[in-house]
């Protein structure tokens, strides 16, 4: 049985053993391949041996765990203009056009105010709250650090999440261009302090520094949570847009430096103490 | 022509916007994009997107060309990234050290074995997991619902052959 073929003393193939496994045979083969998988020792095998591969697989991705790095998925707030069932009437639904898909078959009945019949302020400001109701759940500071700089002013305040006790304070920041990217270098374990960076007049972001003991940034509404691993000096690269007119440097809440972005273009220390 | 009501975009957004997410994380391996990609998704399926019922399979396919158009350009640029082991987590507070050591190493095994893959099978795989039938990763990777069995045997073998069976120690 290669796949069309009804034979007993043939083996099942790849695309039937799949079918098989996902429940996408047709009714009219269940019988022919179950009962030719029932007596045939190799196919089982192969099928087993499949369900296995595929259990494999799962139990890592599962692991992995990839979807725990992702911010929540914002839904659309109640009353959003995108959230609203669309209610048109009759006489507009008459007008209605059947979409199509990609060969050209029927899709279902849509109405005739689509999208493109919508006013034009009002597909603008779709588009901008339908991309401002996920952001929300994803960091100002990102639109900040891709150069499209937003105002944080407005931004929720994070609760910064708790500090282990300071160990070690950094003795030392150390900036490092490379290309229009500039590496941040902390000497020693991070005591909690902040990093701030103060792209234009009246607007920042702030890029905090944790003592967690957990490599890795946590990225909030209003900040970036570098967490230096406990005894390790660590690096970050973060990249700076054209705007950005300073950094400003604290640690525990009291600014140690501030730098004109220009100085950026060449390596620069900052002794902290 | 969009064929998706702006009114049901939001639902299809509550429905969609997560396993996308997921799908794009893991083909990625950088979930950080993988938010970008999904947003940028939506609002191309705003402006241009299917009839509504195609619209699950056309936000799939229309992010992983997103994604693979991403990889290839090769020219985005790394806004932040930690030196090695970069990985974003939004989760406020952060999970024990020991579990997030875990999971990065799991997250550093499952990437290079999908990175091993050709984009289609991981592609197909992936869909799979997110629930797809056959005929419509057939569609989204340009292949038969036919031989689209043998294209997931395939990377199914070959993946499970690189992670192994599941460790404690990872």
């Amino acid at each position: 049985m290669n796949g069309s073929s009804a034979g007993a003393a043939r083996h099942l193939d790849d695309a039937v053993l799949l079918r098989l496994l996902d429940g996408e045979h047709s009714p009219g083969e269940d019988y022919a391949r179950d009962a030719h998988v029932g007596a045939c020792t190799r196919c089982a095998a192969a099928l087993a041996q499949l369900r296995d591969d595929a259990a494999t697989v799962r139990g890592w991705l599962e692991r992995a765990a990839f979807e725990d790095a992702l911010p929540p998925a914002a839904a659309l707030p109640h009353g959003h203009p995108l959230a609203q069932a669309p209610a048109h009437g009759p006489s507009e639904l008459a007008g209605g056009v059947r979409g199509t898909d990609r060969h050209g078959r029927g899709g279902a009945p849509r109405s005739a105010r689509s999208w493109h019949d919508t006013a034009p302020w009002l597909r603008a400001a779709a588009i901008l709250l339908l991309i401002a109701a996920p952001v929300a759940a994803i960091p100002a500071v990102r639109e900040f650090v891709t150069g499209a700089i937003t105002d944080l002013r407005g931004a929720p305040q994070v609760e910064a999440p708790a500090s282990a006790p300071i160990t070690t304070a950094p003795s030392i920041i150390r900036f490092q261009p490379a290309g229009g990217e500039f590496l941040v270098r902390i000497d020693a374990a991070q005591a909690a302090g902040t990093l701030r960076i103060v792209p234009a007049p009246g607007r920042e972001a702030v890029l905090q520094l944790h003592d967690g003991g957990v490599a890795g940034p946590v990225i909030a509404a209003d900040a970036v949570h570098l967490r230096n691993a406990a005894a390790a000096t660590d690096s970050y690269v973060l990249y700076l847009p054209p705007t950005v007119t300073r950094v400003t440097v604290l640690i525990a809440g009291r600014t140690v430096a501030v730098l004109p972005a220009t100085a950026l273009t060449a390596a620069v220390e900052v002794p902290l103490r | 022509v969009s064929g998706v009501e702006t009114g049901h975009v939001a639902a299809l957004y509550a429905r969609h916007a997560e396993p996308l997410r997921r799908y794009l994380a893991r083909f990625t391996g950088d979930p950080d994009l993988a938010a970008d990609i999904t947003q940028e998704a939506f609002v191309r399926l705003l402006e241009r997107g299917p009839a509504e019922h195609m619209a699950r399979p056309w936000l799939f396919r229309v992010a992983t060309n997103l994604a693979l158009d991403t990889a290839r350009t090769a020219g985005r640029r790394r806004t932040l990234a930690l030196q090695g082991r970069a990985h974003l987590s939004h989760a406020d507070p952060a999970p024990p050290p020991e579990r997030d050591a875990e999971r990065n190493a799991a997250r550093g095994i499952v990437h290079a074995a999908l990175a091993a893959l050709s984009e289609k099978e991981r592609m197909a795989l992936l869909m799979r997991e997110e629930g797809f039938a056959h005929r419509e990763i057939a569609e989204a990777v340009g292949t038969t619902t036919g031989s689209v069995g043998t294209l997931l045997a395939r990377a199914l073998r070959k993946a499970a052959a690189r992670l192994g069976p599941i460790r404690e120690d990872v």
